[in-house]
C-alpha cells in the first residue's frame, strides 16, 4: 500500500471543540457510536453499581446506554439478546459544573443560613430526580418506537393515569398543577425556577422561610414511593428503576453520600448506579465498617486501563469500527496506520514483535531494519548502553541469527527503551529536542496512546480519519498526519490539566498539577534518557508517606483527570483516598511529549522521583507543542523545602 | 410560594452608549458632575487616568486595592486617590460599598433622581467588577445611574500569554440557576489565555460554544489574540464566531446580549469573559439582570497575579447602566 502525505488542512469548525461529549449528544448519536466493551457487560447486570473512571473515560456512554431508547435503538447484532439482560428500566439523571456551582454557591462569611441552602439544594435535587423518573415513565407508557430492538412497554386506564397523578402530587405536596405526565413535569420545572429566588435571598444573607415541602421530600424517598405507584398502576409490581446517576462528583457532597449510603439498605424496586471519578472524598465511605460491600451491597466497575492489552484492544475496536460505520477500505488497523517501530503490549518485561519471528525476511533485527539501525546507534554513542549489551553477551552483528527465544530474552525486554533512548540522546549524553512526535506513531503505539480514554480517542480517530484526501483512497497516513494528531491531543490533554485549579503549598505558594506532572515526567525521562541504562528503569511511582497533603491532592486531580493511572494490587481494588502505598504511572497521552516508551515499568517511590535535584533553568528540551499553549517555567518546588 | 415575600431584589438595567460631549483638549468627555467615582488603587500607571479625565469633580471619591500586595505605582496611585478621597480596604469591598451608597443618600439633597455613579474598571479585576455591579443592582435597594468606563492600555509585549489556571469556577454572585435538563450554551470571549479555554470548556461540557474576538487597541494585540487562539478558533464555525470593537463597547454589548435572549430561550447560558475588560463588563451587566438563566465564569491564570504596567492610550470607552427596581 502506497504511503502519502498530504496537508493537514482542516476546515474551520470541523474539529470538535470539545474532543467527544456524550453529555451533550443525542440518544441516537450516542449509540450510533457505542462500541461494547467488557464494563457494559458488568454494568447493565441487574444490581447496585458503582462506575468510577476519570474524565473521559466513557462512563456518561455506558450509563446511557441504559435507557430504554438507546436500547431500542441500538443496531448491534446482540442487542437483543444484552436487551433482554436488562429487564429494569433506566432512568438517565444528568448533572454538570455549572449545575454544581449552582446547588452550592459561595456563601458570605458569616452566612447563618448554610443549613437552609442545604435543604435547598436538596430539594432541587429531589425535583430533578423526580422530573426525571415521570419523563421516563412517559416514554414507558408511550407506543413502542421503530428501533431493531422491541422491549416491553408499559399501559394504563384514564382512572390510574389521573390517580397516579393526583398521588404523586400529593407526595410532593404539590398544590397547583395540571393533573396529567405533563401536567406534573412542568409543575416540577416551576418549582426548581422558584427555588432559585429562595436561594439567592438566603445566599444574600436575608431570613426567609423556606416552601415546607423543601424539607419533607427526600430524592430516593420520593422516588420510591412514585415508582411503587406507577407499579402498581400499570400491574407490574416487581418491575425495577435503575437511577442512573452520571458524574455524580459535581453533584452537592451530601447528596453524594447519601445515594452511597443507600446502596447498603436497597429501596424497593430500585437500582441504583452511580458514575464518579476515581477520587472522591465521598467515597471514603466506602471504607467505613458500617458502609455498602462491593460485591454484595454494589458491583464496582473501574474504567481504569492499567495494562497496555486492555487499551489497545479497546483503541482498535473503536477504530474498526468508525471504518466500518464510515465504510472505508481498510481490512485491519494496520492497513491504515502502519506498523509501529515500539513492540506492542510492552508490560515491562518485552512486548511482542509485530513481525513473524521465524521468518527471516521479516525479521526486525535485520541488519537493515530500521530496528537494527538505532540499537546500532545508540551503542556508538552511549557508553553505559554498550556496557550492558557486553554484560549481557549480546553481540549486534549477530541479531539477526538470534533464535525468537533468544531474542525474546535478552531484546525485547529493552527494545522500546532503545528506540526513545536513541532517539532522544544526543552524542554528547544529553537530551536533544524532537520537532515532532513521528516515533509514537503506527497502529499498536497511537492506539495505545490514548490509554482507553474514549473521548481522546474518539477525537483522535476522528482526526486520523479527517484526513480525507488519504483516507478515501485508502491509503496508510503517513508518519507526519498521525504526528499531528497526536499533538492535536497532546495538546487537549494539557488543556485540560492547566485549567485544574491549584493547590496551596504550605511554603505560601500555590502549585498545579502541570506543575507536578512536569516534575514527574521530567524525571522519568531523565532515567530513561540521559542516565546509566538500566533495562529495569523505573517508569511509574509510589505514594509514600513523605509526600505531603498538597501534593496528595495534586495527584487526586490527576486521577480524576486521567493523567495518572492507577495500577491496582488486585483488578477490584479501588484506590483509597490518601493514595498512600500505592502504584501510579503517568498517562501514556504524555509520552510522547515527555520522551517517555509506551510500557510499563517497576515503581520508584514518588519522594525519591521530586527529590531529584532539577536542571538548570527548570526545564528540558523536549518535543514542542506545534502551537497553542502556555510554556511550564517549572519553578515551584513539591518536595523537599515543603515541610 | 407566598406571593407576599419578597425573595430577592429585582433589578431591571437598561444600558444606553455613553453620551460624551468634547473636552477642552479635544477629548470626549462626560462634563456632568457625579455623585460617586469609583477607582482601584491599581499596579498600574492608567489607574487614576479616568478620574483625572473627568471634567467636572465627582462629589466623593472612593478607592480600593485589589490585594495586600505593594509596589511602587500602587503607593503612588494610593496617594492620588488619598488626596481626593477615600480609599477602602480590599476586603468586603460590597458590604463598604453598600454603606458608602447608603451615607451618600442622606447627605445628598436631591432625592427625586436617582444617584449617577461613575466606575473605572480599567484596573479592576473580574471578581471587583463583580461585586460593584452585585453592590448597585442587587443589593442598592433604589434605581442607580452608572457609567462604567474603560481606559484601554497600550498593548505591552509582557502580556505573553497566560500561565496555569489559579482559579476555574463560577464567578460569585453569578452562578446563575437554571433547568439543568436545557442545553448549556458557551460564549467565550477570546483573550491571550488562548486554547487554555479548551480545557474550560472540556470541563464545562456546553453543547455549543460561541466565541468573541477583540479588535481594534493595535494590531500587535490582535495578531497576538489571533495567534494564541488558533486552535479555539479552528474549532467554531464562522455563524458561531463574532468579532467586537474595543473601542465601541455599546455595539460589542449588543452584539452579545442578542445572543444571550435568543439562546436562553431554550436553553442555559455560561458567559466566559476572558479578553479585555470591557467584554468583562458586558457579562456582568448581562448576569446581573438575567441571575437565573446566564452563568458568568472564571477563569484566572498565574499571570493574572503578576502585575504589569499598563499605560493608557489616552482613549475612554463606556457604557451607561441605569437600574429600576420591581
Amino acid at each position: 500500500m502506497d504511503i502519502i502525505d498530504t496537508s493537514n488542512s482542516i476546515e474551520r469548525g470541523t474539529r470538535p471543540l470539545t474532543a467527544f461529549n456524550a453529555r451533550t449528544m443525542p440518544v441516537k448519536q450516542v449509540v450510533d457510536s457505542f462500541v461494547e466493551h467488557e464494563a457494559f457487560a458488568k454494568l447493565r447486570k441487574p444490581v447496585n453499581t458503582l462506575l468510577s473512571g476519570p474524565r473521559g473515560s466513557g462512563k456518561t456512554t455506558l450509563m446511557k446506554m441504559l435507557q430504554p431508547i438507546a436500547l431500542e435503538l441500538w443496531h448491534a447484532k446482540d442487542a437483543p439478546a444484552v436487551s433482554e439482560e436488562i429487564p429494569y428500566t433506566g432512568v438517565f439523571i444528568a448533572t454538570d459544573r455549572t449545575w454544581k456551582q449552582q446547588l452550592e454557591p459561595h456563601i458570605r462569611k458569616g452566612n447563618p443560613f448554610a443549613p437552609e441552602l442545604r435543604a435547598v439544594a436538596n430539594g432541587a435535587f429531589a425535583m430533578h430526580v423526580l422530573r426525571e423518573i415521570i419523563l421516563s415513565m412517559q416514554y414507558q407508557l408511550s407506543p413502542p418506537g421503530r428501533g431493531p430492538v422491541r422491549r416491553s412497554r408499559a399501559a394504563w386506564g384514564t382512572q390510574e393515569h389521573d390517580r397516579f397523578a393526583m398521588n404523586v402530587a400529593r407526595v410532593v405536596k404539590l398544590e397547583h398543577f395540571e393533573p396529567s405526565l405533563d401536567g406534573l413535569v412542568d409543575a416540577l420545572t416551576i418549582r426548581l425556577a422558584e427555588l432559585r429566588s429562595v436561594q439567592t435571598a438566603i445566599r444574600d444573607g436575608r431570613s426567609f422561610p423556606l416552601p415546607p415541602w423543601v424539607i419533607q421530600v427526600e430524592a430516593l424517598a420520593v422516588a420510591e414511593a412514585v415508582i411503587q405507584m406507577f407499579n402498581r398502576a400499570t400491574g407490574q409490581q416487581d418491575h425495577q428503576w435503575a437511577l442512573l446517576f452520571d458524574e455524580m462528583e459535581l453533584a452537592p457532597t451530601d447528596i453524594t453520600t447519601s445515594l452511597l449510603d443507600a446502596m447498603r439498605g436497597q429501596p424497593q424496586n430500585i437500582l441504583l448506579k452511580l458514575s464518579l471519578s476515581p477520587v472522591q472524598p465521598e467515597l471514603s465511605v466506602l471504607h467505613f465498617p458500617q458502609s455498602g460491600v462491593h460485591g454484595q451491597d454494589f458491583e464496582l466497575i473501574q474504567l481504569n486501563y492499567a495494562h497496555q492489552r486492555e487499551s489497545l484492544k479497546f483503541g482498535q475496536d473503536l477504530l474498526m469500527s468508525e471504518i466500518g460505520r464510515r465504510s472505508l477500505p481498510y481490512e485491519s488497523k494496520v492497513s491504515i496506520l502502519g506498523k509501529s517501530l515500539f513492540s506492542s503490549i510492552d508490560e515491562g518485561a518485552g512486548g511482542q514483535d509485530r513481525d513473524d519471528i521465524s521468518s527471516r525476511r521479516n525479521n526486525p533485527y535485520a541488519r537493515t531494519s530500521s530496528l537494527w539501525k538505532r540499537f546500532y546507534s545508540l551503542a556508538q554513542t552511549d557508553e553505559s548502553f554498550r556496557n550492558w549489551l557486553m554484560i549481557n553477551e549480546v553481540d549486534l552483528n549477530g541479531l539477526d541469527g538470534l533464535s525468537a527465544t533468544a531474542r525474546a530474552a535478552k531484546l525485547r525486554k529493552v527494545r522500546n527503551l532503545v528506540v526513545v533512548r536513541q532517539h532522544y540522546r544526543s552524542a554528547a549524553s544529553t537530551r536533544r529536542s524532537r520537532k515532532s512526535y513521528e516515533l509514537y506513531t503506527g497502529a499498536d503505539t497511537i492506539l495505545a496512546f490514548c490509554d482507553g480514554n474514549a473521548r481522546l480517542l474518539t477525537a483522535l480517530i476522528g482526526q486520523l480519519l479527517g484526513n480525507k484526501a488519504v483516507i478515501e483512497r485508502g491509503h496508510t497516513l503517513s508518519a507526519s498526519l498521525q504526528g499531528l494528531a497526536v499533538d492535536s491531543i497532546i495538546k487537549r490533554f494539557f488543556a485540560l490539566v492547566y485549567a485544574a485549579a491549584s493547590v496551596q503549598l504550605p511554603s505560601g505558594g500555590e502549585a498545579t498539577l502541570a506543575d507536578l506532572i512536569h516534575r514527574i515526567g521530567d524525571a522519568l525521562a531523565y532515567g530513561v534518557v540521559e542516565a546509566t541504562f538500566r533495562d529495569n528503569v523505573p517508569l511509574s511511582f509510589t505514594v509514600d508517606r513523605r509526600i505531603s497533603p498538597s501534593v496528595i491532592r495534586l495527584l487526586q486531580s490527576g486521577l480524576n483527570v486521567g493523567a495518572f493511572i492507577h495500577i491496582p494490587k488486585r483488578p477490584d481494588y479501588h484506590v483509597p483516598l490518601d493514595l498512600q502505598g500505592e502504584q501510579f504511572r503517568l498517562t501514556w497521552v504524555l509520552a510522547p511529549y515527555f520522551g517517555l516508551p509506551v510500557r510499563m515499568g517497576p515503581p520508584i517511590a514518588l519522594s525519591t522521583l521530586l527529590s531529584r535535584p532539577r536542571r538548570e533553568g527548570g526545564r528540558i528540551a523536549r518535543t514542542r507543542l506545534l502551537s497553542g499553549l502556555p510554556q511550564f517555567e517549572g519553578q515551584i518546588s513539591l518536595f523537599g523545602d515543603q515541610a | 410560594m407566598d406571593e407576599h415575600v419578597e425573595y430577592e431584589h429585582m433589578s431591571r438595567i437598561y444600558i444606553r452608549p455613553l453620551q460624551w460631549q468634547a473636552g477642552g483638549s479635544g477629548a470626549k468627555r462626560v462634563l456632568y458632575p457625579y455623585d460617586l467615582f469609583i477607582g482601584t488603587v491599581g499596579y498600574e500607571t492608567r489607574a487614576p487616568f479616568v478620574l483625572n479625565s473627568l471634567v467636572a469633580r465627582p462629589a466623593l471619591v472612593v478607592s480600593a486595592p485589589l490585594s495586600e500586595e505593594v509596589t511602587p505605582i500602587l503607593e503612588r496611585n494610593r496617594s492620588a486617590f488619598a488626596q481626593v478621597g477615600e480609599v477602602l480596604s480590599h476586603l468586603d469591598f460590597r458590604k463598604h460599598l453598600a454603606s458608602t451608597l447608603s451615607s451618600l443618600e442622606t447627605v445628598r439633597r436631591v432625592h427625586s433622581e436617582p444617584l449617577r455613579v461613575c466606575v473605572d474598571i480599567s484596573s479592576m479585576n473580574r471578581p471587583r467588577i463583580a461585586e460593584t455591579m452585585l453592590a448597585f443592582y442587587a443589593d442598592y435597594p433604589r434605581a442607580i445611574d452608572v457609567d462604567w468606563m474603560y481606559a484601554p492600555a497600550k498593548f505591552s509585549t509582557k502580556l505573553l500569554g497566560a500561565g496555569p489556571v489559579r482559579v476555574n469556577d463560577s464567578v460569585p454572585g453569578f452562578e446563575g440557576w437554571a433547568d439543568p435538563i436545557r442545553p448549556l450554551h458557551a460564549l467565550v470571549g477570546a483573550g491571550l489565555e488562548g486554547s487554555l479555554v479548551l480545557g474550560v470548556l472540556d470541563d464545562l461540557e456546553p453543547s455549543e460554544t460561541w466565541i468573541f474576538e477583540p479588535f481594534g487597541i493595535a494590531k500587535s494585540y490582535d495578531d497576538r489574540i489571533q495567534k494564541l487562539n488558533k486552535d479555539v478558533f479552528a474549532a467554531i464555525p464562522n455563524e458561531r464566531h463574532f468579532m467586537y470593537s474595543i473601542l465601541e463597547p455599546y455595539t460589542g454589548f449588543l452584539k452579545l446580549s442578542s445572543l444571550v435572549n435568543d439562546l436562553t430561550r431554550h436553553g442555559r447560558v455560561v458567559i466566559i469573559p476572558l479578553g479585555p475588560k470591557p467584554f468583562a463588563l458586558f457579562a456582568f451587566l448581562i448576569g446581573a439582570e438575567d441571575r437565573e438563566n446566564v452563568s458568568v465564569w472564571r477563569l484566572s491564570t498565574s499571570s493574572d497575579r503578576d502585575p504589569i504596567d499598563r499605560v493608557p492610550t489616552g482613549q475612554i470607552v463606556g457604557l451607561k447602566g441605569i437600574s429600576s427596581r420591581t
